[in-house]
């Protein structure tokens, strides 16, 4: 095993009674913000779960920072882990909760509190801190989460899908604080089914699918595959039409549906049609409640690179 | 830089304090608080009617204790299971089994103290066997020991924890009932025992009751390690 590496799965293999959660996976990370890229299924969240030292593997070892992360308390207490879930303790404020947390993961009773404003503080959450975590929207939902994963100032912070259901504005938002957290030396992994996601974080791709790591590196290639695909986003808000009105004319959009709450946008080109999106939100004034991403088109993509390799 | 894991004291104390505080948060409290009325209401209406109520009260707080136990420490832990919470807590650098221990650490108390206020109201008000020291500290005891079977179940199965857990302490009063050795399993005849109430001895009782407490805590304890989320 290299010295300098932070997490290094060998052989590593999760089953969930009969159900395949990864198979025999090889994957050293030394560092840096890397994406974890696949559809739904695909072991994205296995994955984390064994890294964050939730899950022991069934077969094969992994070893972060040199030890067990499930068996080895100082080595989760290195890491930072935010689920993909958005449940939460909502009976708590924001302050409440990270700093429990923070405390469990070994910062000081009398230092926690600090911690906690700290970390709340970089997710932008400074303002909302004492209020119920019930009733915040996703987004807030989501930078809690984040607050939570690095109050504690760990070493390997781990992110599954921290972008999911955030609208435009926010996403971009956060996405610059991950890239603020990555440039201070953390090691930072996130995971997501949405290629643009990850792109705007990172160009350290490893890509997932069917329970195996089937590409690590650069993602030059399989962004030109998805840019083929037309890129789908859900955007549920209080005026899908304004927005379909607002980018009905760009010559991206390939397919515009309306649904009662809801517009579905199919783009050639996800970048521009972020862009739009978000200026079409702030400029009508557009209460979004929810923004997604389906990936069957990373699915398509991804059965079309496996067809080679056979089922078996 | 990250900090050395807690020690286990500080987890412990951590992890009590935030499950109080959200314990009391909610409508929990209050709806304990109306069960734990019921058995001073029905002591307080038989002695209106000038009817010698024997032990009555007494067994409906037991009654009390197969709602109150599950709705404080199966919601507790097999919530968390159940809603995925546990991640927060699990990707933490703290034992799983001190997690466990943390919420009873919190609730178990909790529990215990709303059946003995429960007990010493209708005591006061009808039951002349609350009015004694011995029946009361057996009904804290049956409730601490309640507990730790609830976190047992809970952790046994946690997808309707509290549903299996109140089935097990209904359950648990039919043995009590019995003759023979069987009894002595039994959360209910093992308090009522210890409160002096059963021809066993009180300290048959008593050890009966450690026993139950540590086989359940035990199962707990092996159990929420080999749990996944």
């Amino acid at each position: 095993m290299s010295g300098d590496s932070v997490v290094v799965a060998e052989s590593c293999s999760k089953w969930y009674g009969d159900v395949l959660g990864i198979s025999d996976i090889n994957w050293t990370l030394r560092g840096g913000i890397v994406g974890l890229l696949g559809p739904n299924g695909a072991g994205k969240s296995t994955l984390m779960k064994l890294v964050a030292g939730l899950l022991r593997p069934s077969r094969g070892t992994l070893r972060v920072f040199g030890g067990s992360p499930f068996d080895d308390r100082a080595v989760r207490a290195r890491i930072g882990y935010a689920p993909e879930h958005e449940t939460t303790w909502d009976e708590l404020t924001p302050l409440e909760l990270v700093s429990a947390l923070a405390e469990l993961a070994g910062v000081p009773k009398a230092d926690a509190p600090k911690a906690a404003e700290r970390a709340l503080a970089a997710m932008d959450m400074t303002k909302d801190s004492h209020r119920r975590i019930r009733g915040f929207s996703k987004g807030m939902r989501q930078r809690v989460k984040l607050a939570t994963a690095i109050a504690h100032d760990p070493d390997l912070v781990l992110l599954d899908e921290p972008l999911t259901g955030v609208d435009p504005i926010a996403r971009a938002d956060i996405v610059e604080r991950i890239k603020r957290l990555g440039e201070s030396g953390k090691t930072i992994v996130v995971s997501s089914h949405v290629l643009y996601e990850i792109e705007a974080l990172t160009s350290e791709i490893v890509v997932v699918y069917r329970g195996q790591v089937l590409a690590e590196g650069n993602v030059y290639e399989i962004r030109t595959l998805i840019d083929k695909q037309p890129h789908r986003i859900r955007v549920t808000c209080d005026q899908p039409r304004a927005i379909g009105t607002a980018l009905a004319s760009a010559d991206h959009i390939a397919r515009l549906a309306f649904e009662r709450d809801a517009v579905v946008i199919e783009t050639r080109d996800p970048d521009r049609c972020y862009d739009q999106l978000a200026a079409a939100v702030v400029d009508h004034h557009v209460v979004v409640r929810a923004m997604t991403s389906p990936d069957n088109n990373l699915g398509a993509v991804f059965d079309y690179l496996t067809a080679g390799l056979g089922d078996g | 830089m990250a900090s050395p894991p807690p020690s286990r004291a500080a987890a412990l104390s951590a992890l009590a304090r935030v499950t109080l505080k959200r314990s009391t948060r909610g409508a929990l409290v209050w709806i304990a608080l109306a069960i734990a009325f019921v058995p001073a209401l029905a002591a307080g209406g038989l002695r209106a009617a000038g009817t010698s109520n024997g032990n009555i009260a007494f067994d409906l707080i037991q009654a009390v204790l197969v709602i109150l136990a599950p709705m404080f420490i199966a919601s507790s832990i097999g919530e968390e299971l159940e809603q995925r919470t546990a991640a927060y807590l699990w990707s933490r650098p703290v034992e799983r089994w001190a997690i466990v221990a943390g919420k009873l650490l919190a609730l178990a108390p909790m529990c215990a103290a709303f059946v003995v206020g429960g007990a010493l109201l209708a005591g006061l008000v009808g039951d002349a066997t609350l009015r004694t020291a011995q029946p009361i500290i057996a009904l804290a005891a049956g409730s601490l020991v309640s507990c730790a079977a609830v976190a047992g179940i809970a952790t046994l199965l946690p997808r309707h924890a509290m549903i299996f857990a109140m089935l097990y302490l209904l359950l648990d009063l039919v043995p009590g009932e019995l003759d023979g050795s069987l009894h002595i399993v039994s959360i209910g005849y093992a308090t009522r025992a210890t409160a002096g109430l059963e021809s066993s001895a009180v300290v048959t009782g008593a050890i009966a009751l450690a026993a139950i407490a540590a086989f359940w805590l035990v199962i707990a304890g092996v159990r929420i390690r080999r749990l996944e989320t």
